[in-house]
């Protein structure tokens, strides 16, 4: 080989400059250690609450001595739990240790949508965050700001967002999830339902499940209820399309027609009046507006049901009785995931009615009363008074909750530029691609965003459009704000604290609002220096201090009233101070003040409803990437009733494609084959086939759910969008597989959201008072 | 001398594999790296001639260069969607998890040398800098070249050639995978 000059003086030179440049470099990652044998330490364990869903168990995390997560076990202390942790839980560890977590903030340098990003400083990061939101208040006003919130932890950003001016928080807890279940539940009772529901599982006689997944949404508290019920020997009806875990369990499953719920409801009410089968002492003495009911639901009867519901009239006599005869000991679960057909917020009243009827609010066995917590809400100075909302909570949608908001308002608003432009976004733990109907929209409303940060714990589809994305601490390396349970029998306080040091540059959120306050010039609202300082500052309403309350986690609270006294002269917080079984604040908003079964759309020919539902091995979108869950559940399955799918030919595990009405077209999805479904309807779990057409890349295995949702039907009394509204048909080899139980042809109501354009209308008339918020709603 | 050089290197390739700063586009720019990388990597290497015609094109926007190496390394190295692309730690190659036992065990090898994280170091204890600076540090030390085989063996050997594959097949500039490539044999060839 012959070598150039400049060859042979390289070779000759070798390693010489190296020295010289191994000079300039600092060796720093480590630094001296004193050596000597300190014994064996302990394996600590550290109380603190779970955060894989939404409901917050107790746990026990196992800290070794080089700060090292072992394990995490269930806290004994909880009330609720009872030391029971469900796979999510047991699965928390692979979160903080997962190699894709967020580590340190991060700053766009490509296009929205590419993925393109370089790690930044805290202090380049948040100055950059403050000086978008400053100048966006100072040309277009803080309501210029859209803010999507989830969970505890965003509390103190929540609080800085209060502080900034934004009226605009909205999440999807509400409008997707339990919102029209609330306002119907409020309308009724002057209560929200809250969380977890208050049933009251230990006495009941009879409970009743209408589209309630128990076993498959999985609250570890709920579970333990439920199955010691089952134990006891209670009677269990379960009104749901397909059999469910819970209804695997009941002593009648009712396989309802989607949609017709209301129908079987008011045909139930129908019975229990005309049979005088309700409480009369507790009608009489608690409500108002029996007179009316008994006159609306004679048109309703089970014959009537029967033809709608596709239940037998004998089985909605047979099952009105029942109910009848076990008042009031009969928790009829209120629901939680609400969000179906567009008419909900009417479904929650009747729900609400009968269980009025039947004596059971506020009784032993029925719907047990919450207790407030005597702790001190957030030391904060005024707030500056808010512009109107952009959302239409409120106005378009009266009754929508002003605090939680209607995020498919915000994101109309924000397309529209009506009542007023949007310019920036912040989702909190929030993925707004994933858990709202018509993602398509959602992504076109992000393009128009002059700026977006985002806050997670994890990289999902929204960090893709995000101009700056902060990494969290996880649930295992941060306080969060102190949470008080008021639906319990012995209600309690809990603190989450860190169980581990905060891996690389994750924060936790109380840091994040606080310092960014700072560069806002809003740092009076954060009137304390440590969050320690806040915590005991909220706890010395229990008595107690933190350091107290860190070895058990918990604090119960003794003191609770779970049920009305007989003959008790209790105020209900209705404006009537009664149960209104009829609505004058319905009425007077043009709605109808009693329930009214609307018929759903029918399912078109070749087609099936596309019903959904969750996992209890995962938790919405979030956990797909967990090593652990990812083992125990890859990917999520089409059920296919069994005559349907011989008519198709399809065997089990063969993989077909969703198309759904709008010709959107779904990943490779396996089928499961079961009589366990109705022959109108598919059913799949949310969370899965996390891949936009927009990213085009392949992620995790399934179908989503989310990106066949083109249409929603929107609930005009609370804003809820209704999604159980999709029509899909199954594709093998890219062709459609024929067969149907239904003769109707393709004909759609709704309308995809794209070409709707709702404004806001006039405020409703003023005796409507707004929704009250109850501090642990945050979360679905 | 070529202990020296060799425990140069190691101190070098170190700082390579931490977050870009204006330290790592003046090495690559003035060609000061090209020394390092002929230490295991021949300059007739397609990689290497792929590297020196990328840094050419650079050499009149350092700034430029500096944030296509941050971007690369955090698309590699800190976040990507869905998934990182070549996790830079021991233990995701072990147990596809940050923190695992190995990191434990590589945490115990630090402490009975009488070394410890640096408080400022916000990194997991196995990230391949820091695992690197033990590295130098062991061989600096004295203790030789026996305790440096025994660590390499245990924490690096078996793992590195994976890391480096993926490197080479997401990388967006040359520079990772040539110094990947470059580490990859520099220590097979002088650990080994």
């Amino acid at each position: 080989m012959k070598l150039t000059r400049r060859d042979f003086l390289k070779k000759s030179s070798l390693g010489t400059g190296l020295l010289l440049l191994a000079n300039t470099v600092e060796a720093n990652t480590l630094r001296p250690k004193p050596l000597g044998w300190k014994g064996r330490q302990r394996v600590r364990e550290i109380a603190s609450l779970c955060e894989m869903c939404f409901w917050r168990c107790g746990i026990l995390g196992n800290v070794d001595e080089h700060g090292r997560l072992l394990k995490i076990d269930g806290n004994p202390f909880h009330p609720l739990t009872e030391g029971r942790l469900c796979a999510r839980g047991n699965a928390g560890h692979k979160l903080t240790y997962d190699p894709d977590r967020l580590k340190y903030p991060l700053k766009r340098v490509g296009e929205r949508g590419e993925g393109k990003f370089k790690r930044i400083s805290w202090d380049e990061a948040l100055d950059t965050i403050a000086e978008h939101l400053l100048k966006i208040k100072e040309e277009y006003g803080p309501q210029a700001v859209g803010y999507f919130p989830h969970g505890i932890h965003a509390r103190f950003f929540s609080k800085l967002m209060d502080a900034y001016g934004t009226p605009n928080a909205a999440e999807p807890a509400f409008a997707q999830c339990r919102g029209p279940r609330d306002v119907g539940y409020k309308l009724t009772f002057g209560a929200n339902v809250g969380s977890p529901e208050p049933v009251d599982f230990e006495h009941s006689k009879m409970l009743v499940f209408i589209g309630t997944h128990i076993g498959e949404n999985v609250f570890t508290g709920q579970i333990l209820e439920f199955a010691r019920a089952i134990e006891r020997g209670v009677k269990l009806l379960v009104v749901d399309p397909r059999y469910s875990t819970a209804a695997s369990k009941a002593t009648w499953w009712l396989p309802i027609k989607p949609g017709t719920d209301t129908a079987l409801l008011l045909a139930w009410i129908h019975v229990i009046i005309n049979e005088n089968l309700y409480d009369r002492e507790y009608v009489r003495r608690y409500t108002i507006g029996l007179q009316e009911l008994k006159r609306h639901v004679q048109q309703y009867t089970p014959e009537w049901a029967e033809k709608i519901t596709e239940i037998p009239a004998s089985v909605i006599y047979e099952t009105a009785r029942e109910m009848g005869r076990n008042k009031p000991a009969v928790g009829l679960h209120p629901g939680r995931h609400f969000t179906w057909y567009g008419n909900d917020s009417q479904r929650a009243r009747a729900m609400a009615i009968l269980t009025a009827l039947l004596g059971a609010y506020g009784r032993p066995g029925g719907i047990y009363l919450p207790t407030k917590i005597p702790a001190p809400k957030y030391p904060t100075p005024p707030e500056p008074p808010k512009p109107p909302r952009a959302d239409g909570a409120g106005t378009l949608y009266p009754f929508a909750s002003r605090g939680l908001g209607v995020t498919n308002g915000l994101i109309d608003a924000t397309l529209s530029e009506k009542p007023y432009p949007i310019k920036a976004w912040i989702t909190y733990g929030q993925n707004v691609i994933q858990s709202i109907p018509d993602p398509y929209s959602t992504i076109e409303a992000i393009r128009k965003l002059d700026f977006m940060l985002v806050i997670d714990v994890m990289p999902t589809e929204p960090t893709l459009f995000a101009d700056i994305v902060l990494p969290e601490a996880t649930y295992l390396e941060r306080y969060d704000d102190l949470l008080t349970v008021s639906n319990a029998k012995t209600p309690f306080a809990a603190i989450r604290q860190p169980v581990i040091e905060p891996l690389f540059e994750s924060k936790p959120g109380w840091w994040i609002a606080k310092e960014l306050a700072k560069r806002l010039g809003l740092e009076e609202h954060f009137p304390w220096e440590s969050i320690e300082e806040y915590l005991n500052y909220r706890l010395a309403g229990l008595g107690v201090t933190l350091q107290e309350a860190a070895a058990k986690g918990i604090v119960r609270y003794e003191k609770s009233k779970p049920y009305i006294e007989p003959g008790e002269n209790y105020r209900f917080k209705t404006p009537s101070g009664k149960i209104e079984l009829y609505s004058r604040q319905l009425k007077d908003a043009g709605f109808d003040p009693l329930p009214v079964y609307e018929p759903p759309d029918e399912v078109p020919k070749g087609y099936f409803r596309l019903l959904y539902g969750r996992s209890p091995i995962h938790s919405f979108a979030r956990s797909q990437n967990n090593e652990i869950l990812n083992a125990y559940q890859p990917e999520n399955a089409v059920w296919v009733n069994n005559k349907m799918a011989e008519q198709m030919q399809l065997k089990d595990g063969d993989y077909v494609e969703l198309e759904n009405q709008d010709g959107i077209k779904s990943n490779p999805i396996r089928v499961r084959i079961t009589p366990g479904i109705r022959p109108d309807s598919v059913f799949i779990v949310h969370g899965f086939g996390q891949q936009s057409p927009l990213m085009k890349k392949a992620f995790l295995k399934g179908a989503s759910d989310t990106f066949l949702m083109t249409r929603f039907k929107v609930d005009p009394i609370s804003g809820g969008t209704g999604m159980r509204v999709n029509f899909v048909r199954l594709l093998k080899d890219g062709k459609p597989l024929m067969a149907s139980a239904s003769p109707a042809t393709l004909k759609l109501e709704t309308k995809p959201r794209t070409a709707r354009t709702q404004q806001p209308v006039a405020p409703p008339p003023k005796t409507i008072p707004p929704m009250e918020e109850v501090e642990e709603e945050e979360g679905c | 001398m070529r202990e020296t050089i060799r425990n140069s290197a190691i101190k070098i390739y170190s700082f390579l594999f931490r977050y870009p700063e204006e330290k790592h586009v003046e090495y690559v720019l003035n060609g000061q790296l090209e020394e390092l990388f002929q230490l295991s990597v021949s300059s007739k290497n397609p990689m290497f001639q792929k590297y020196q015609s990328w840094r050419d094109v650079h050499f009149n926007a350092p700034q430029s260069l500096l944030e296509t190496l941050q971007v690369d390394y955090t698309r590699l190295f800190i976040t990507a969607y869905p998934n990182v692309l070549a996790p830079p730690y021991v233990s995701y190659y072990k147990e596809r998890s940050l923190m695992g036992q190995v990191s434990s065990s590589i945490l115990d090898v630090y402490h009975q040398h009488g070394f410890d994280l640096n408080d400022a170091n916000s990194e997991m204890p196995d990230h391949i800098s820091t695992v690197l600076e033990f590295l130098y540090r062991l061989l600096e030390t004295g203790e030789g070249d026996k305790q440096a085989h025994k660590f390499y063996t245990n924490y690096l050997k078996w793992w590195v050639p994976q890391w480096e594959d993926k490197i080479k097949k997401h990388a967006e500039t040359p520079f990772y995978p040539l110094a990947a490539s470059a580490l990859v044999k520099f220590l097979a060839k002088e650990i080994s």
